[in-house]
């Protein structure tokens, strides 16, 4: 859109998460793309090639991470959402190389697969990809929340039986060397 | 009250427009929204957002399960579908109420008998409500006669198991009549496996009239009169009024009763809308369908009556009587509402994307604006085009006319394309300003109405 005024370059998050979208759904290893002031990259590199961004703002390093548009339920979380306290309310915590373990659906977040059975895992619990870190329930449907990477469970920034929002980070991995 | 927080189970315009009805009578709000509808006026209004689910409608607004756990788990007593999406399905609202939560709309069972076409007629006509003359036929010759003496022409010949224009044929003279039943009997055959068909009287010129009606749970139900919704394109309302411009006081009490008696026989709660097609020619009315929710129109009658049509269904819903009898439902003036679609009128009303880069709305005494849009707004292509409803209300119809016209004329909105340079056309039109127009007018006299 060539004829925008200046002020108004920019991309809306509906926006983003399309584009991330048609990322995931592509076969591109890297894209950059710049619009004004946003200057998003996402890879699927472990080494990010393309040159990286001049603000840390868009906390694209969802490298390795999961098709879902992860960057954005991080930072645009409604404000008036009690549910999203998760995200980005600590600000003071350095996530830096950690790995976000989203919410597949809304739903009630278990940290134990059954009443009687421990929390799937613990902070510091070692998991490799697809182990259940957590089970989600929609109206007596029970699924399991699998890790997207390999590594250890750094965070867990959920309570037990408490709704989650559809993606929303439920915890963060510290991923394995190589993973 | 009885309701304390309501979930409001939709988007846009209307969710922002429930949310201020529950704030005004003290009751929370809880939105919600898909991952296109985060930054948007009602997550922002509401006492609690919750993202349900990614853009497509039926992983996020559509579906169920999604709205009920959030319902459940946000201490909910209550759930308002709004217009669309949920709001008409009536194993949602069982399921709602299998949960605990109010469905603020009718109970499933009012809604399966009024769903379809064919049982909302047969339901009608029981009532005693007029229905447009018509019956069903094997496609044979010999009954074809029968029913012709009966209807008159012209008529309409219609597939009776399907739609989308399949087997319709227009049938001027008795001398064509058995080729066409032939010919659509064959097409209705072909497309849906059944050729049986239906045939109607063909009222050549129909306005679209339609009732609002409210009922409580102990029986009682008022009508806060007609809304006349003739200036429409091929079924999609542009343009609603209030008083209807053609009804004499004999014709709107005729309408006006029958509404009531569809309603009170179907034991209705909550608020609903009859549809009429009112003929010009002969001066009478027939039940077309009965719309058991919320319309998108619904403002008008507030402006008419100065009732609060969602405070009423809040206070039904909670078990409390209509707080108002028939006798205190007055009108007042004239009321036109105009729908600011986020479409090309210029090429056959295609809905279109994108930001709004302006939004200038208009203001001023007696004016209205429901609306959930701003400067810089993004609009989502996944979902219904409206954008905003301006509602206009004067002491008289010319009144109301001469402040349209000043508030389409400061309306400015630039990055997306709107139905606004329709409606500025329009109010100029001899054929609106003298209510001389009819259901097909707008295709046959805008020239945008057809894509090049």
């Amino acid at each position: 859109m060539p004829d925008m005024p200046p002020e108004l370059r920019t991309i809306s998050t509906a926006e983003l998460a399309q584009i991330v979208r048609a990322f995931a759904d592509s076969d591109l290893r890297e894209l950059r793309l710049v619009v004004g002031d946003v200057d998003l990259l996402v890879s699927r590199n472990e080494q990010v090639d393309g040159a990286a961004p001049a603000r840390p703002a868009a906390p694209a390093p969802a490298a390795a991470s999961a098709p879902a548009p992860a960057p954005m339920t991080a930072s645009a979380a409604s404000a008036p959402s009690e549910a999203s306290t998760a995200d980005g309310s600590a600000p003071a915590v350095d996530r830096t190389g950690l790995v976000p373990v989203h919410s597949p659906a809304v739903g009630v977040f278990y940290r134990r697969p059954a009443p009687d059975k421990p929390p799937s895992v613990e902070v510091g619990s070692a998991v490799a990809v697809g182990d259940p870190v957590g089970t989600l329930e929609v109206m007596k449907m029970f699924t399991t929340v699998p890790s997207v990477v390999a590594g250890t469970i750094a965070e867990i920034c959920v309570e037990d039986a408490t709704l989650v929002e559809y993606q929303q980070v439920i915890m963060y991995l510290s991923p394995a060397a190589g993973a | 009250m009885a309701i304390r927080r309501v979930l409001v189970a939709n988007r846009g315009e209307i969710a922002v427009r429930i949310i201020r009805a529950c704030r005004d009578v003290g009751i929370e709000t809880v939105a919600v929204f898909s991952e296109a509808d985060r930054d948007t006026l009602a997550t922002q209004l509401a006492d609690k957002a919750v993202c349900i689910g990614p853009v497509q409608a039926k992983h996020s607004y559509l579906n169920a399960d999604a709205l009920l756990v959030t319902a459940l788990h946000t201490g909910c007593d209550a759930l308002h579908p709004g217009y669309g999406f949920l709001a008409e399905n009536a194993e949602f609202a069982d399921e709602c109420a299998r949960n605990g939560i109010q469905f603020i709309g009718p109970r499933g069972d009012t809604m399966r008998g009024l769903g379809d076409k064919l049982p909302a007629r047969e339901t009608a006509e029981r009532l005693g409500i007029p229905v447009v003359p018509g019956g069903t036929l094997d496609g044979s010759a010999a009954s074809a006669g029968a029913v012709l003496k009966q209807i008159g022409l012209p008529l309409l010949v219609k597939a009776s198991a399907g739609g989308g224009g399949r087997g319709l044929r227009r049938v001027d003279d008795s001398a064509d009549l058995a080729g066409a039943l032939a010919q659509s009997a064959a097409e209705a055959d072909a497309a849906f496996g059944n050729p049986t068909l239906y045939v109607e009287r063909y009222i050549e010129r129909g306005r679209h009239i339609e009732v609002q009606i409210v009922g409580d749970r102990y029986g009682n139900v008022i009508h806060l009169f007609e809304r006349d919704c003739t200036t429409q394109r091929r079924y999609q309302k542009l343009v609603e009024e209030a008083p209807s411009p053609v009804l004499d006081d004999a014709a709107r009490k005729a309408i006006t009763d029958s509404a009531c008696r569809l309603a009170r026989g179907m034991g209705y709660e909550g608020a609903g809308t009859v549809e009429f097609l009112f003929d010009l020619d002969t001066g009478e009315h027939y039940f077309i369908e009965m719309n058991t929710r919320l319309q998108v129109e619904h403002p008008v009658s507030e402006l008419l009556t100065g009732l609060d049509l969602v405070r009423l269904q809040l206070l039904v819903a909670s078990g409390e009587p209509l707080p108002v009898s028939q006798d205190e439902v007055t009108m007042s003036g004239h009321v036109i509402e105009f729908r600011v679609n986020c479409e090309d009128p210029g090429n056959g009303f295609l809905p279109a994307a994108g930001t709004v880069r302006r939004w200038r709305p208009p203001a001023g005494p007696w004016v209205r604006l429901d609306t959930h849009m701003e400067q810089g707004q993004a609009v989502p292509p996944y979902y219904d085009s409206l954008l905003a409803k301006l509602i206009v209300w004067g002491d008289t119809r010319e009144q109301a006319l001469e402040r349209s016209r000043r508030c389409l004329a400061e309306f400015a909105v630039d990055g997306v394309p709107t139905t606004l340079p329709f409606h500025s056309w329009l109010v100029a039109q001899p054929d609106f300003i003298f209510s001389n127009l009819h259901t097909t007018w707008v295709d046959g006299n805008w020239k945008g109405a057809r894509r090049p």
